[in-house]
């Protein structure tokens, strides 16, 4: 058996748009993987399609070998910020601790242990002081921190992120960036959907290319060339570091 | 001082309870931005009402409710249906189903008028509702319904929470998307079913919606803004039905939803959060405070070029907030104060 993430032959369509098309690739144990490409190239319902969120036309995806119904334990979730209501009437704890509701199970009450870990994560993310605080108060970072908790008391061995970079001041990026690493080195995986192409090298050790079709999955040094950049893309693709360089088809 | 009769106590049973356990399914759709279902659902029962009446040639409640209850069910099928398989937005098809169902309750009780079917008067309670007529037999099944609704509150409480905040993380942990919006669905329909007989179709949602935005003005909570929404709604049901008593041809549902409009109306200009009042308040007091100080303030910025106008110098020095020392004009311990609490307000509001 090997462990670690795995889609195979995945095609996902909205009314006969295909929106993923026949996606294989795989995540090794303790890798931090980027999934770059377009807008409508079907990052996020990639995301969903692993979590079950949404029902594939054809094609599966495995975690250590196994469905996502037998794992939901093991995998943890960071959706995009934007999708909730933060004027919803909870607080910064409450937040982190719904995300032990998957071990506590339906209708049980929670429990010590689970408050506890609740704090413990709000610490690790720097966001302690802020427990009481109604969601609303909160800054955009501080939002995705609070969410970045929640998944942490998840205990999850894979990790599912949503742009958590999106709209984040320096702080909460340099605190999530210091969670991958930590992560990485629990031998665990995370799976990020990600917007800035210039950042994807400091990030990510792998990463996957992704319109539709997967362009390229790997390591990033191997992948994550010009070329590949620019199928993916389609078009002039202008990175920071080479600045003199404009990628073209 | 009304006295208290027999009938007086089984109606205010009736409406405290209902009132109650209405405000507390009703922070659910509230809080899931679908509070106008609850008003499509209950428009949706006279036609069923009606049916079972004509079906079953019966005039027991508990027939009638069940009528009510299949109709609700079946305009919430169809309002899924027209969601997930059609373009129509969902405000639309639910002002579509709402004056759909009603009409069509409109036309059957009118048949029946003109069949001269004695118990037509019986059926149009259904419209405005009829709490002055409460038996103690409907307060019994008010009060199962209201205590089994309590129960699966309670159970599911938490996944509820995070249904509502948050529905594809709670998918995502495991927990069965359908399971849940059955139980919403089930718990609204049901205690519509049991609260048009009291309060009538028309104004059944105002019992849901009233009490659960007037919790939030008081509270960030979630169990707690549950908790008020059960308390205002049972405070609205014992207050309106006593009003509609005290005077003679008082309708009891319209004063209970009078009653609770006029507590959403309070609560909204008094609310803890961000109240109308309280805004205006500190906006007030935010502007007399820089009338007053600006000068001080500005001299607290710009402390060498800082030309005064004689009022306020005087004022500053006879109040201590400015000294002379050693031949310079320096802001006092006091004045100093002032200015970092004005301005303070001010680095948090940009």
């Amino acid at each position: 058996m090997t462990k670690g993430f795995r889609v195979e032959d995945l095609t996902v369509a909205y009314d006969r748009e295909p929106v993923l098309w026949d996606i294989d690739f795989d995540v090794p144990q303790g890798t931090i993987m980027g999934i770059v490409g377009p807008n409508g190239a079907g990052k996020t319902t990639l995301i969903k399609a692993a979590l079950g969120l949404i029902k594939p036309l054809s094609g599966h995806v495995l975690f250590d070998e196994k469905p996502y119904k037998k794992m939901y334990k093991k995998i943890g979730y960071v959706p995009q910020k934007g999708s909730v209501d933060w004027d919803f009437p909870t607080t910064v704890f409450d937040v982190v601790l719904m995300g032990r509701y998957g071990h506590v199970g339906w209708m049980r009450p929670v429990r010590n242990k689970d408050r506890k870990l609740a704090l413990e994560a709000l610490r690790q993310v720097d966001m302690l002081p802020y427990a009481k605080r109604h969601i609303s108060e909160l800054s955009g970072g501080q939002q995705q921190r609070v969410f970045i908790a929640r998944a942490l008391v998840q205990e999850a061995d894979i990790y599912f992120m949503d742009e958590p970079f999106q709209g984040v001041d320096v702080k909460t990026e340099k605190a999530i960036v210091a969670l991958f690493k930590q992560l990485k080195a629990q031998n665990k995986i995370v799976i990020v959907v990600h917007h800035d192409l210039n950042t994807v090298r400091d990030y990510f050790d792998a990463v996957t290319l992704l319109n539709v079709k997967v362009v390229a999955s790997g390591p990033v040094k191997d992948v994550y060339t010009k070329e590949n950049i620019a199928k993916t893309y389609r078009a002039d693709v202008y990175l920071q570091e080479e600045s003199d360089d404009h990628v073209a088809v | 001082m009304l006295p208290f009769s027999y009938t007086l106590i089984v109606v205010l049973l009736g409406t405290v309870i209902l009132g109650g356990i209405a405000g507390m399914i009703g922070t659910l759709v509230v809080f899931r931005s679908q509070a106008l279902i609850g008003d499509a659902l209950s428009h949706a029962t006279l036609p069923g009402v009606v049916i079972a009446f004509m079906l079953m040639q019966a005039r027991q409640l508990e027939v009638l409710l069940v009528g009510a209850f299949i109709s609700a069910v079946i305009a919430m099928f169809l309002l899924d249906v027209i969601k997930h398989h059609t373009t129509i937005k969902f405000d639309a098809s639910m002002a579509l189903i709402l004056s759909a169902f009603f009409g069509f309750g409109q036309v059957l009780l009118s048949h029946i008028h003109k069949d001269g079917s004695a118990a037509q008067a019986g059926l149009s309670r259904f419209i405005f509702g009829q709490a002055a007529t409460l038996l103690r037999s409907d307060v019994y099944l008010l009060a199962g319904v209201a205590l089994l609704l309590f129960v699966l509150l309670m159970l599911f409480f938490k996944e509820l929470k995070l249904f509502i905040f948050d529905e594809p993380f709670f998918v995502s942990l495991g927990f069965s998307r359908r399971i849940m919006n059955a139980l919403i669905t089930f718990m609204v329909v049901m205690i519509i079913t049991i609260g048009i007989r009291m309060v009538g179709v028309i104004l059944m949602s105002a019992l849901l919606i009233a009490p659960a935005v007037a919790a939030r003005q008081f509270s960030n909570r979630f169990g707690i803004n549950v908790f008020l929404a059960w308390l205002i709604g049972g405070i609205g049901g014992a207050v309106g039905t006593y009003m509609s008593a005290a005077r003679a041809n008082m309708p009891t549902g319209p004063v209970i939803v009078l009653v609770l409009g006029v507590i959403v109306l309070f609560s909204v200009l008094f609310s803890f959060n961000d109240g109308l009042i309280k805004h205006a308040f500190l906006n007030w007091r935010y502007r007399i405070q820089i009338q007053k100080y600006r000068a001080l303030i500005h001299f607290y910025e710009n402390p060498d070029k800082a030309p005064m106008a004689e009022d306020d110098y005087a004022y500053f020095i006879n109040h201590d907030y400015l000294r002379h020392t050693n031949g310079d004009l320096n802001l006092t311990k006091k004045g100093l104060k002032k200015v970092r609490l004005i301005k303070g307000v001010v680095d948090n509001e940009y």
